[in-house]
């Protein structure tokens, strides 16, 4: 079994030029985990996905403590309008990431594909030809698709 | 071109570029010992035997040792849950919260090195201001400042004050009766000058004091009886230090054993512990050593010690005020460490130019350690707090700098002259 049968061809992406609003009005109306980003030729430049919008307006201190379990509330630093609307205009750009984990070749097994979302903690891997991004598996499709193998064996038995 | 005009320059060179801060320190600090040893065998006043015996190993030994006792104690979370429980007591005021996290870095200063105190305490001021919706820059400002005018009042609160102690031979509690005092007094007035400096953020209030409130101490605290286990160490630590008069431990021995003590008992993972150790700073300082040696092998700072013998009037009360002041000056700009490496000879051959040193040690060590404050990179914790103030909205500049620290630097060490002035000038003048 190989992730090529499990490639989603069909995918939603925005341009580098797109704005935050339109990102999020892409995840919440679409439902969508992952947005990759596909520039005016076609070509892949990166992707974007819930956390890391929402890593926009995460606090900063995270990265200097071990442990921010004390904080229950984050007071001052909490969501508010004025915050979000600070970043409503941020480009597709500034906010995408360019993880060369999330990269895969298509003949890939499927436990192969999970063992890399796995340790990466990753919830899609893309595969990119030539510059140009063919598809994406999703994590939750080739685990469906496991579960299937492991209860087609067990039924055999 | 003498080897002093050579050493001193080289020196000169090495720490602008230092102060420029166009690369990390720790570079261009190990390459310009690594030059100075060059040099120096090649003008034949410095040799590689000569450096290496430069560096002070018990110095960089007290720092390890104290930075494993510190950074296990760091994984208790003991830190945090101090800090929230004073915040706490605040109760979202500006001016009790300046005064009591300010506080309580000035007393956990006096007994654990100026740098880690700041490393543990500043994240959480951190998070405990910005979530109240203050500027953390006073707060940070207070910490560090204070840190390194409680860290003079003790033999142990800060390296060059173990340095001198050891130089002389002056034990725990001659430095509790000589110093503390004075720092005390210090810390009084640098609290007044914060509160004033700051007066316009110590008249905000929070409106997400809730938060505050609601922060669970207990959740910081992370493993209560592995905490239990280093405190005894660092008790152990603190006794030897306390009983140095009697066992003459060195400062690294106690220190390492300390930490030993405390690796046993609580059995961590070493490379997590060992990680944590800020190699940077102690090949910063080895470095540092290095180049200092250089300047003394060249035999300029004994030439600097003869300059100033003999400027230095019979009148041991000048003396006592002029190395205040210059040490002050000095330090505010050569880091604390090896600028008090440096002056040791110098002191020691004043002794034996028959001038009577004793006060001379405790002037240094005040103007040393005040004299730290007066610029960022005076002493290592103002370095760090810079650093993270950086990742900030407000990060301090050299101009925020000298505006608070610098004039409070000023404040302390009039105050160190005033007292100095009382001591050896009226209550027990010297000769």
């Amino acid at each position: 079994m190989i992730i090529k049968e499990y490639l989603n061809r069909k995918f939603i992406s925005v341009r580098p030029e797109d704005s935050l609003s339109r990102i999020i009005d892409l995840f919440q109306a679409k439902k969508i985990g992952i947005l990759p980003v596909i520039d005016q030729e076609g070509h892949y430049q990166g992707v974007i996905t819930p956390p890391d919008v929402i890593d926009l307006f995460m606090p900063e201190f995270i990265n200097l403590v071990e442990d921010v379990d004390f904080v229950q509330n984050l007071g001052a630093l909490e969501l508010d309008r004025k915050k979000v609307l600070k970043f409503k205009d941020l480009k597709a750009s500034k906010i995408m990431v360019k993880n060369p984990h999330l990269l895969i070749n298509e003949n890939s097994s499927l436990l192969g594909a999970l063992a890399i979302m796995k340790k990466d903690n990753l919830s899609h891997l893309l595969v990119v030809k030539k510059g140009k991004l063919e598809g994406l598996v999703a994590r939750g499709d080739l685990l469906r698709a496991v579960l299937d193998f492991l209860k087609n064996s067990v039924e055999e038995e | 071109m003498t080897p002093q005009l050579v050493s001193g320059l080289l020196f000169l060179i090495i720490f602008i570029i230092i102060l420029s801060e166009r690369m990390h320190r720790t570079i261009i600090a190990l390459f310009g010992a690594v030059l100075m040893v060059a040099v120096g065998m090649a003008m034949n006043f410095y040799s590689q035997a000569k450096a290496g015996a430069s560096i002070d190993f018990n110095t960089l030994g007290l720092l390890m040792g104290m930075m494993i006792l510190v950074n296990m104690l760091k994984k208790t979370g003991f830190f945090e849950y101090l800090a929230i429980v004073t915040a706490k007591i605040s109760k979202g005021s500006p001016l009790l919260l300046l005064v009591l996290l300010g506080s309580i870095t000035t007393v956990v200063s006096m007994f654990l090195d100026n740098v880690t105190t700041v490393v543990l305490i500043l994240p959480v001021t951190l998070i405990i201001t910005q979530i109240l919706g203050f500027n953390p820059i006073p707060y940070i400002l207070a910490e560090v400042i204070l840190s390194n005018v409680g860290g003079t009042g003790t033999l142990i609160g800060d390296p060059p004050n173990i340095i001198i102690g050891s130089a002389a031979g002056f034990s725990f509690n001659d430095f509790l009766v000589h110093l503390l005092p004075v720092v005390l007094v210090a810390w009084a007035v640098t609290l007044a000058l914060l509160i004033w400096l700051f007066r316009q953020e110590m008249m905000k209030k929070s409106h997400n004091v809730h938060a505050l409130m609601v922060m669970d101490e207990k959740m910081a605290l992370k493993d209560r009886p592995s905490l239990y286990k280093i405190l005894f160490a660092l008790g152990v630590v603190i006794l030897l230090f306390f009983l140095h008069g009697v066992f003459h431990y060195q400062a690294a021995f106690v220190a390492l054993l300390g930490a030993a003590i405390a690796l046993i008992l609580v059995r961590p993972d070493p490379e997590e512990i060992l990680k944590d150790v800020e190699w940077p700073v102690l090949v910063f300082f080895g470095s540092l050593f290095v180049l200092v040696g250089g300047m003394e092998a060249s035999g300029l700072l004994e030439q600097f010690a003869h300059l100033l013998g003999s400027h230095m009037s019979s009148n041991i009360l000048v003396s006592i005020v002029i190395i205040i002041w210059v040490s002050a000056i000095l330090s505010a700009v050569v880091d604390n460490i090896p600028f008090t490496v440096a002056m040791v000879p110098v002191i020691k051959s004043l002794e034996s130019q028959g001038i009577p040193v004793e006060p001379l040690w405790w002037a240094l060590a005040l103007g040393v350690g005040f004299g730290g404050n007066g610029s960022p990179v005076g002493a290592t914790a103002n370095v760090i707090a810079m650093a993270m103030s950086q990742k900030t909205e407000h990060p301090i500049t050299l101009k925020v700098w000298m505006k608070t620290a610098g004039i409070i630097t000023l404040a302390t060490c009039l105050v160190a002259t005033l007292c100095f002035l009382l001591i050896y000038g009226l209550l027990f003048p010297i000769k």
